[in-house]
């Protein structure tokens, strides 16, 4: 168990060192989606594969010279029963070396298929997951490969914002995340809205999911806003985190023991809506919820 | 395999709301389309049936749409109606989506190009203009190509 309070941090946008530069002070760490620090020019590219943009590499280097980076990927893909990409592997692995994540998180949701793809436009379209013993022998030993790429790291994995679950499963998500740390030690991102949009769109109860998640396995707490996409409700990162989203943080966080990191997601486009104010309040509300689980952590410690 | 084919053809569906409203009227369909298993096969007519199939293909087609309309403005604007029906047929042909958004515009320009003969002539113009950017722009983008940027260590 933890004893500190988490650290409150954004997920890295082209917008971010804006708010950085405004109100630093109030960002412990920045998450960082490597996969938006290069163009991938696909395989057949060769060793030109990848190409960097070196200046918003070294404009990130910049900000993260005293503040801690997550690494949070997109385009690994592991519940696709098809091979990890190496080369991306590679990138990713590089990318850590050079920025240190204090761990890596990707996706518990399916964007590549073979010869089939879906475009995740910053992962806000994953498809569901089949919750099995084969999806998870497939995404366990990718979770290890990608553990190993990146010299051992602690390696998360998100629960994703879906529109249609895949029906008659053998386990349920949270009994899925459960086995998965169970096998290899994954630890689990709680995307709170992604869990609102799925209370929304198929009906999930959070409180029943919430209660069947081992406490020990939540490292990190996603916050965001989203969109009504006619009668569905999106994941776009494009608004303050919902009422009810605050409401489950208040009431979960300061039960998980191992919780480190509490993250607000917004994309660039929408910075200008929110608002740099707006930005700041929701860093203040999440520093208050980590004083909250700080607090509590402290109280369960003999004296 | 199994599984990689009910991915496919889970993908598949996401991509193509003809092939969804196929599914819907004849899910007997999949059998012929794919190699699943019976347990499989219910479980994807069920996804397709469901009313989160239609936002599934919506957001399918908002994201492929945005690398195209946020780089060729003008082109899809002269082409109006037309510009539905040319991109369905352009996606159906490449299933398979690129993250980069000057790729997925070049190719798209590309097969407009292929297909100049039919477009209006004011979407041939702004297609000429608009195409150009675009490559200048992902010619800029490869400019540091196999450079690497990542120190050894932290």
């Amino acid at each position: 168990m933890i004893s500190s309070s988490p650290m409150v941090g954004l997920l890295y946008n082209p917008a971010v060192p804006l708010v950085l530069d405004a109100i630093g002070a109030r960002v412990d760490f920045v998450e960082v989606i490597p996969d938006r620090l290069w163009y991938d020019f696909g395989v057949q590219a060769g060793a030109n594969r990848f190409s960097h943009s070196h200046l918003a590499v070294d404009e990130l280097r910049g900000y993260v010279q005293d503040r801690a980076v997550i690494g949070h990927g997109i385009g690994l893909s592991l519940p696709s029963a098809m091979p990890l990409d190496a080369g991306l592997l590679d990138q990713v692995a590089a990318s850590h070396r050079d920025l240190g994540y204090q761990w890596y998180s990707e996706h518990l949701s399916m964007f590549l298929a073979p010869h089939s793809s879906v475009p995740n436009a910053q992962a806000g379209m994953g498809l569901p997951v089949v919750f099995d013993q084969e999806s998870l022998d497939i995404v366990s030993t990718k979770v290890a490969q990608l553990s190993d790429s990146l010299g051992g790291a602690q390696i998360l994995l998100e629960n994703g914002a879906i529109f249609s679950a895949i029906p008659d499963p053998d386990m349920t998500e949270p009994a899925f995340f459960n086995a998965l740390h169970a096998t290899t030690g994954c630890g689990m991102l709680l995307d709170l809205h992604n869990l609102y949009a799925n209370t929304l769109n198929i009906g999930i109860d959070a409180d029943a999911y919430l209660a069947q998640i081992n406490p020990e396995i939540v490292v990190e707490i996603h916050l965001a806003g989203g969109d009504w996409l006619k009668s569905h409700y999106t994941d776009s990162h494009s608004r303050p985190t919902p009422a009810m989203v605050w409401d489950w943080a208040k009431a979960w966080a300061p039960r998980f023991p191992n919780l480190a990191a509490i993250t607000y997601e917004y994309h660039e486009s929408y910075h200008k809506r929110l608002g740099l104010q707006g930005i700041a309040q929701e860093l203040e509300l999440m520093h208050d919820l980590a004083d909250q689980v700080g607090q509590a952590r402290r109280a369960r410690v003999p004296a | 395999m199994s599984l990689a084919q009910f991915q496919t053809a889970l993908a598949d569906l996401t991509a193509s709301p003809d092939l969804v409203r196929q599914v819907r009227s004849a899910p007997d369909d999949l059998a012929a389309l794919y190699d699943l298993t019976d347990r499989e096969r219910r479980r994807l007519s069920q996804v397709a049936a469901s009313p989160g199939m239609e936002a599934n293909c919506m957001l399918y087609r908002a994201n492929r749409l945005a690398p195209v309309a946020l780089n060729l403005p003008e082109t899809c604007s002269a082409l109006g109606d037309e510009l539905a029906p040319l991109i369905s047929a352009y996606w159906q042909g490449e299933p398979t989506t690129d993250v980069h958004f000057l790729i997925e515009a070049d190719r798209f320009c590309r097969y407009l190009l292929a297909r100049a003969a039919i477009l209006p002539p004011t979407a041939q113009v702004h297609l000429s203009r608009e195409h150009a950017v675009v490559a200048g722009k992902l010619a800029a983008s490869r400019r540091h190509a196999g450079r690497p940027v990542w120190t050894a260590a932290s």
